[in-house]
């Protein structure tokens, strides 16, 4: 046993040596997925609310009213402007629409008396132009159910499952943190199995008088520990600067030495098999994407197409992404129970150690 | 030239042999693309459309007009199921919402009393959550939008007006005005052309020969796609840019 634990203490401090001799690679490496998380971020921080501008040509209550019911519909980001500045605006790209309420508003209504509502559509793409075309009427029932509900009488009553509503960043950001450990986890474990390869070192190593899975162990050990620093960062991102606190601080610690060991062993896997780091860094990074399209990032995956959600559980970023979001938000997101969840990631880790091992064969040059 | 031409050729080859002799390089090139596109191929077919159960509880007229207005949402997929099998659908992840029309609905919509339609919401992200909020209301508008004259209390109407001027498609109904025929070729136009807008004149009504629901449901289903209609319009001229009609209004193409 004192023999094996230094064989993986000797390759372990082997290889973050080797890695940190490439500095270039090592940092790259290390900034690639918080790279991933500020891209998918940036996406999100759109939004699903049009800007639009509302003229009010009327400050009767009905006027204001109706601007509340806008501002509460959750489609709009408003902004109160007269008629010339909204078309400036409009023709700068910087709003959708202009929603303009006219001078008799009040007055119409209060006589009984039909009224319309002139709306100036950027239509420049039909995605904006129908969250318009959709928005604007919805905000019309919602004003009237608010101001004649003997007349609207019909109206959602909303009850919510979860306690709190949680930000679309604040969901997909603890998604992204498990891409992070998986491009992490491959990108440095792939780069060190396939390394042995394109320097020979493998022949050497393999005949050397150690255990195939104590040399294994050893190349995740320093795969883990030069991923702890690119999962640190992002983690470090995720709570200090987009402010996501996790609810159970242990688990999240638990669960990303957990994944991180399944991603490493799924990396050293890759390399072993491919054995050139410019196969595995196009496979890391290639793989990582559409891997974490299909793992639920933005929802329970049950919520889209029976195909997608079949597929989705025959990897292990699917049960990853379920066990973070119950560490970071207490959410449920696969059918399965927490302990379900990590017991089937124990399970993909043992196998994908197995595989690994068994692809490491004596072969000098690839 | 013609040698640095061969030169080229010879380098072109010469790399495409070696990448095809590496099958790894081949798989590093091609597998992340044919995953990626695979994978967006199935996703998106689910994009926007929410799974929700539906659960009706009166048979009442104005119930199933809801229902019915449910159950062709384009932001639900709708399963409808008994309550006990909603909420552990909900449980289960297997639905994302349960909407509920309650027993009392039609008769609390005729004597104008509250008449709360209910969604129950996993709300585990504001992206799906405010999809199934914005989607409620929209129904209920359609719903009141669907109202006969008269009885839709709602007095306001969105008069909307495009930055952009599209080029403008007209079709003039054949033979027998805006009947069957015209109507096909409007919908072929609209959806083969989507950058169109597109005007339906006929010199009478639209499908006068199919009068009550299924002029209805047409009317409502051009409406959807933008489609202006122009009854009694009869049609004096028509030139390269614009169809004058015979009261002299001229519609510029």
């Amino acid at each position: 046993v004192r023999h094996d634990l230094r064989v993986i203490r000797a390759v372990a401090l082997k290889d973050v040596r080797s890695s940190l001799t490439e500095r270039l690679f090592t940092v790259i490496s290390i900034l690639l997925p918080l790279n991933f998380l500020l891209l998918f971020l940036m996406f999100v921080l759109t939004g699903g609310e049009a800007p639009t501008a509302v003229v009010l040509q009327d400050s009767g209550p009905y006027a204001q009213g109706l601007v509340q019911a806008m501002q509460d519909s959750q489609s709009f980001i408003i902004q109160q402007t007269d008629a010339e500045t909204a078309q400036r605006l409009l023709e700068q790209g910087r709003i959708v629409a202009i929603v303009t309420v006219p001078a008799n508003f009040d007055a119409a209504l209060q006589g009984g008396q039909s009224v319309s509502l002139p709306v100036t559509v950027n239509n420049l793409n039909v995605d904006f132009t129908n969250d318009i075309r959709r928005a604007v009427p919805l905000a019309i029932t919602s004003f009237y159910a608010q101001t004649a509900p003997d007349q609207v009488v019909v109206h959602a009553n909303e009850i919510d499952v979860q306690p709190h509503d949680t930000g679309y960043i604040e969901y997909l950001a603890v998604s992204i943190l498990v891409v992070s450990l998986l491009i992490g986890g491959l990108l440095q474990a792939g780069s060190i199995a396939a390394r042995e390869y394109e320097t020979g070192t493998i022949k050497e190593l393999l005949l050397a008088p150690a255990n195939r899975w104590a040399i294994e162990t050893g190349k995740v050990l320093a795969a883990m520990a030069l991923n702890v620093l690119s999962a640190g960062l992002v983690l470090g991102v995720v709570v200090l600067v987009l402010g996501v606190w996790p609810e159970h601080w242990l688990q999240v610690i638990v669960f990303t030495l957990l994944v991180m060991l399944t991603f490493v062993a799924i990396g050293l896997l890759i390399g072993t098999v491919v054995r050139r780091r410019t196969a595995v860094i196009p496979l890391s990074i290639g793989l990582g994407l559409p891997v974490f399209f299909i793992s639920g990032a933005f929802g329970p995956v049950q919520w889209g197409t029976p195909l997608l959600a079949a597929i989705a559980q025959m990897q292990p970023v699917y049960f990853a992404i379920a066990v973070f979001q119950y560490a970071f938000h207490g959410f449920q997101t696969t059918p399965f129970s927490l302990t379900a969840n990590a017991l089937v990631l124990v399970g993909f880790t043992v196998v994908i150690v197995g595989a690994s091992a068994a692809a490491l064969r004596l072969r000098a040059t690839p | 030239v013609k040698r640095e031409l061969r030169a080229i050729m010879a380098i072109v080859k010469k790399d495409i042999t070696v990448w095809i002799r590496q099958p790894t390089a081949v798989a590093a090139t091609l597998l992340p693309a044919m995953v990626l596109i695979g994978v967006l191929y199935v996703g998106a077919a689910s994009v926007g459309r929410n799974p929700v159960a539906l659960v009706v509880e009166d048979d009442g007229p104005h119930a199933q007009a809801l229902r019915s207005i449910l159950q062709d949402s384009d932001a639900f997929s709708v399963t409808e199921l008994t309550a006990d099998d909603a909420a552990a659908a909900l449980r289960s992840l297997r639905v994302a919402a349960v909407i509920t029309i309650p027993a009392s609905f039609d008769r609390a919509f005729d004597a104008h009393q509250a008449a709360p339609v209910q969604i129950q919401i996993n709300n585990l992200n504001l992206d799906f959550t405010n999809d199934l909020r914005r989607s409620l209301p929209a129904a209920i508008t359609e719903f009141y939008a669907d109202q006969p004259n008269g009885a839709n209390p709602i007095a306001v109407d969105v008069e909307e007006t495009d930055r952009f001027v599209q080029h403008h498609g007209v079709t003039l109904s054949p033979g027998f005005c805006g009947g069957p025929t015209g109507i096909e070729s409007e919908a072929e136009f609209v959806e083969s052309y989507a950058q169109l807008q597109v005007t339906l004149a006929t010199r009478v009504e639209v499908l006068p020969q199919f009068p009550g629901k299924p002029r209805d449901y047409v009317l409502e289903r051009l409406q959807r796609m933008n489609v202006q209609i122009r009854t009694h319009t009869a049609v004096a001229k028509v030139t390269s840019d614009a169809v004058i009609t015979q009261s002299g209004e001229t519609i510029q193409a």
